[in-house]
């Protein structure tokens, strides 16, 4: 009620009995309620709490990594996300800046913590990454925080065995050198993980355990030993008796192992033992299908003749050169860099996103580069199968290059694009042209070897050790 | 009735690699058929965008691959002890398209409330004549009446999805139509049997993300558009959107980001066509929308030995 009006009614209130007012209090009260009800109900419905999406944190720090958003990255650090995150393969934000030569947001993540000897499912470490890539800035860094100049990935390489930058790589050598490296310390660091399963399998022997224990994938000691190039542990295992004709739960052999992971000297051993080098997986694979590097396609292909004549001679086929001239030893050709390497291929999941930056290649691209052409096939057949009043001359004038109404309806804004869409396989033709032309720009890794020559520079007398002895973390990722 | 023909259709789908008849004599053309009419009746009971809550599960391209579709019901929960949302692609290039749409097709009519599909470019006729569909349904049913049966449920697919009014779905992406005089009702508002060759529809379903672009442009696949960071940022602060969920590009990892992380572009079909190595992934939505990605790495009977578990099981 209004002001001027309370005030009016006073006299009147004043005359009224207690009992009066009260009731005059309650009828009042009531009609306040009534009104406010009618308020609510016309006014529209409260809007909901907004409720806000958000990814998990190891999405968003990689992905503002990435992107080179150094704010963010430093928000999202200050609100306690782990610098240590990594994604599936295994990649940190340390990776990815040693990739991108993103030395800015390396540092704020050394600065928080990051751990510098992170390494991925394939064992790279952000050093491996940056000599890969020859950032030599990124290098440095690594080196002043603490890198360890030593770290064997998955393909026994060290970051100075895949660094083809020479200065670069003199960074390194030189910073090794600083450190007292010998090259017997080197040789002995890369044989490490090998000998610690060969000691391993020495052991479970004298306690005659089983040596051909199964994973649950079925694998054995063996097939790691065969993936891995461990020649003396397999050499050992072959020599207890170990099968190598025994299957994982793929019917994948050790010699499967070995020529999927280009091990060409532990190809020839497994065979040497009696190993079948035509052995077949589930999906129908032989050692050469699984085979990407040529150099150890080159050895199969070798063995493949070898048992072929083998074959032949067990047949009672004479060979007419066993009677002229002495056969001669065989010999494994040299070892070469990894070449037709895949530059999509699921392993080397840092070499991957390297190479994707340079080229610009993505598949991405490639398919929507080949459905494009598909699709101007496609209307141009359709235009020709509609046109039903067309003489046989002119059906042939369409089939060989769209009409210009074609043109005309889905390019309006460029009518002088192409006459004549390519057909798909030359597209993948011409696709596989370029991948050829940017995989010569990319830094090659090195083949792994055995046992790498590299003299480290400098004196070799100086035998001060440096503080190299770091504990490895080991990625808990788990790959399913 | 409606239940036990759906029914016995999943079960059969499911088993299909045991059976050692041919997939035409154990589910034969009527019970596809039969199938297809009860989904268009779902499909055109239902509104062209699709609006659920969370928690769900988004899925990009599958493309025939029915193995790797198995993978991801036995990663992500069968339905429907989760909820579902497919991006589209669901046949051609792969080999088992038949399979994969029959699956899925029957999930939608068992659970229409709960699972998903959206419409991809690849669900159109002028596409399946081109890229495998069409031949598949020839070469295994001998069938046109059946292929035309799948291209009259295609055409009434939904094509847009809105995920607790926060997250915009759709195959391809975004179109210069959705500027001037445009707001969600007008993907409500979409009208249905369409062969989607034109205007928004067309970009809906054929639309890519392309970096450094400003605006929009010609789309090199010759169909729909191509749009820049500025247009995904411009639609998500117009409508209040957190994010804008895509699929019909394969990505290295399986799922990419474009425009800060406003877009995402999400490819179920891990060993794409054969030929590329790419993972697979999905996003798993919860109640509270945070978002995650679950990575299904391509198999080709590799094995996984660097780390050497035996080891560690055997000493200890």
């Amino acid at each position: 009620m209004d002001h001027s009006e309370l005030i009016a009614e006073l006299p009147e209130i004043e005359r009224m009995t207690a009992q009066e007012r009260i009731a005059l209090a309650r009828d009042r009260r009531r009609l306040q309620l009534r009104r406010n009800d009618e308020r609510e109900r016309a006014l529209p419905p409260p809007r909901p709490r907004r409720q806000r999406l958000h990814f998990a944190a190891e999405v968003e720090l990689l992905e503002a990594t990435c992107r080179a958003d150094y704010a963010e990255v430093e928000r999202l650090l200050n609100d306690n996300a782990n610098p240590n995150l990594h994604n599936d393969d295994g990649l940190t934000p340390l990776h990815q800046c040693a990739i991108d030569d993103n030395q800015q947001i390396m540092l704020l993540l050394l600065e928080r913590g990051a751990n510098v000897n992170a390494q991925d499912t394939e064992q790279w470490t952000p050093l491996h990454a940056a000599a890969c890539c020859a950032h030599i800035n990124i290098v440095k860094i690594l080196i002043q925080a603490g890198a360890n100049l030593l770290a064997v990935n998955a393909e026994g390489n060290m970051p100075y065995d895949i660094c083809d930058h020479e200065e670069t790589l003199d960074v390194i050598e030189s910073e090794m050198a600083a450190r007292g490296i010998t090259q017997s310390y080197i040789d002995e660091m890369r044989g490490a993980p090998e000998k610690a399963m060969l000691d391993d399998m020495k052991m479970l022997h004298q306690q005659g355990r089983e040596l051909d224990a199964r994973a649950p994938d079925g694998s054995t000691y063996l097939h790691v030993a065969s993936a891995n190039g461990y020649y003396d542990v397999a050499a050992f295992l072959l020599t207890c008796s170990v099968s190598p004709l025994i299957r994982d739960n793929d019917f994948w052999q050790p010699v499967h192992a070995a020529a999927c992971w280009a091990q060409p000297d532990l190809i020839e051993l497994l065979c040497q033992y009696g190993g079948d080098i035509h052995a077949k997986t589930k999906n129908g694979e032989t050692p050469m299908d699984l085979c990407e590097d040529m150099s150890t396609k080159q050895v199969i292909s070798q063995l493949v003749q070898t048992e072929a004549r083998r074959r032949r001679l067990a047949f009672g086929v004479r060979d007419s050169r066993r009677q002229s001239k002495k056969r001669k030893k065989f010999e494994s050709p040299q070892q070469g860099a990894t070449t037709g390497d895949n530059p999509f291929s699921a392993r080397g999941a840092i070499r991957r996103q390297s190479l994707r930056d340079r080229s610009g290649l993505t598949p991405a691209r490639i398919e929507a580069q080949k459905e494009g052409a598909d699709i101007l096939r496609t209307w141009s057949k359709e235009d020709v199968s509609a046109d039903v009043h067309s003489s046989q001359g002119s059906l042939q004038h369409q089939r060989e290059s769209p009409s210009k109404r074609v043109l005309k309806y889905y390019f309006q804004s460029s009518q002088n694009k192409q006459a004549k869409p390519m057909s798909p396989d030359e597209w993948l033709r011409k696709l596989e042209t370029n991948a050829d032309d940017d995989l010569d720009t990319t830094p090659k890794r090195s083949g792994s070897t055995r046992r790498r020559q590299k003299k480290v520079p400098g004196d070799m007398s100086d035998s001060r050790n440096g503080d190299v002895r770091r504990q490895k973390s080991t990625c808990c990722c788990v790959i399913c | 009735m409606q239940n036990n023909v759906v029914d016995s259709i999943i079960i059969d789908v499911l088993s299909a690699s045991t059976h050692e008849k041919p997939l035409c004599k154990v589910i034969t053309e009527e019970r596809v058929l039969k199938l297809l009419d009860l989904a268009l009746g779902v499909f055109k009971a239902q509104k062209p965008m699709v609006e659920v809550n969370a928690p769900i599960k988004v899925c990009g391209d599958i493309h025939g691959q029915f193995p790797d579709l198995l993978r991801l019901f036995h990663r992500g929960g069968w339905p429907p002890t989760a909820n579902y949302l497919f991006l589209g692609d669901y046949v051609d290039r792969g080999r088992f398209s038949i399979e994969t749409i029959v699956l899925l097709l029957a999930y939608k009519v068992k659970f229409p409330c709960n699972f998903f599909l959206l419409r991809g470019n690849h669900e159109c006729e002028f596409v399946n004549k081109t890229y495998g569909f069409y031949e598949e349904c020839q070469k295994r049913y001998q069938s046109v009446r059946m292929y035309a049966a799948f291209q009259d449920v295609f055409n009434w697919l939904p094509l847009t999805g809105l995920i607790a009014t926060k997250i915009l779905c759709m195959h391809g992406g975004l179109s210069p139509l959705m500027t001037k005089e445009f707001t969600l009702d007008t993907l409500r508002k979409i009208e249905r049997p369409t062969e989607g060759k034109e205007g928004l529809v067309a970009d809906l379903l054929w639309a890519d993300p392309i970096s450094g672009l400003s605006g929009f442009m010609n789309n090199q696949r010759g169909a729909g558009c191509g749009f820049g960071r500025d247009s995904v940022l411009n639609l998500c602060s117009e409508f209040q959107l957190d994010l804008v969920c895509r699929a019909h590009q394969v990505v290295q990892d399986g799922y990419e980001f474009f425009a800060g992380r406003k877009l995402v572009t999400i490819f179920s079909a891990p060993h794409y066509c054969g030929q590329f190595d790419n993972c697979a992934a999905f996003m798993s939505c919860d109640e509270k929308l945070q978002c995650s990605f679950e990575i299904l790495r391509p198999t080709t009977g590799r094995l996984e030995i660097r780390e050497k578990p035996l080891l560690k099981d055997e000493t200890n």
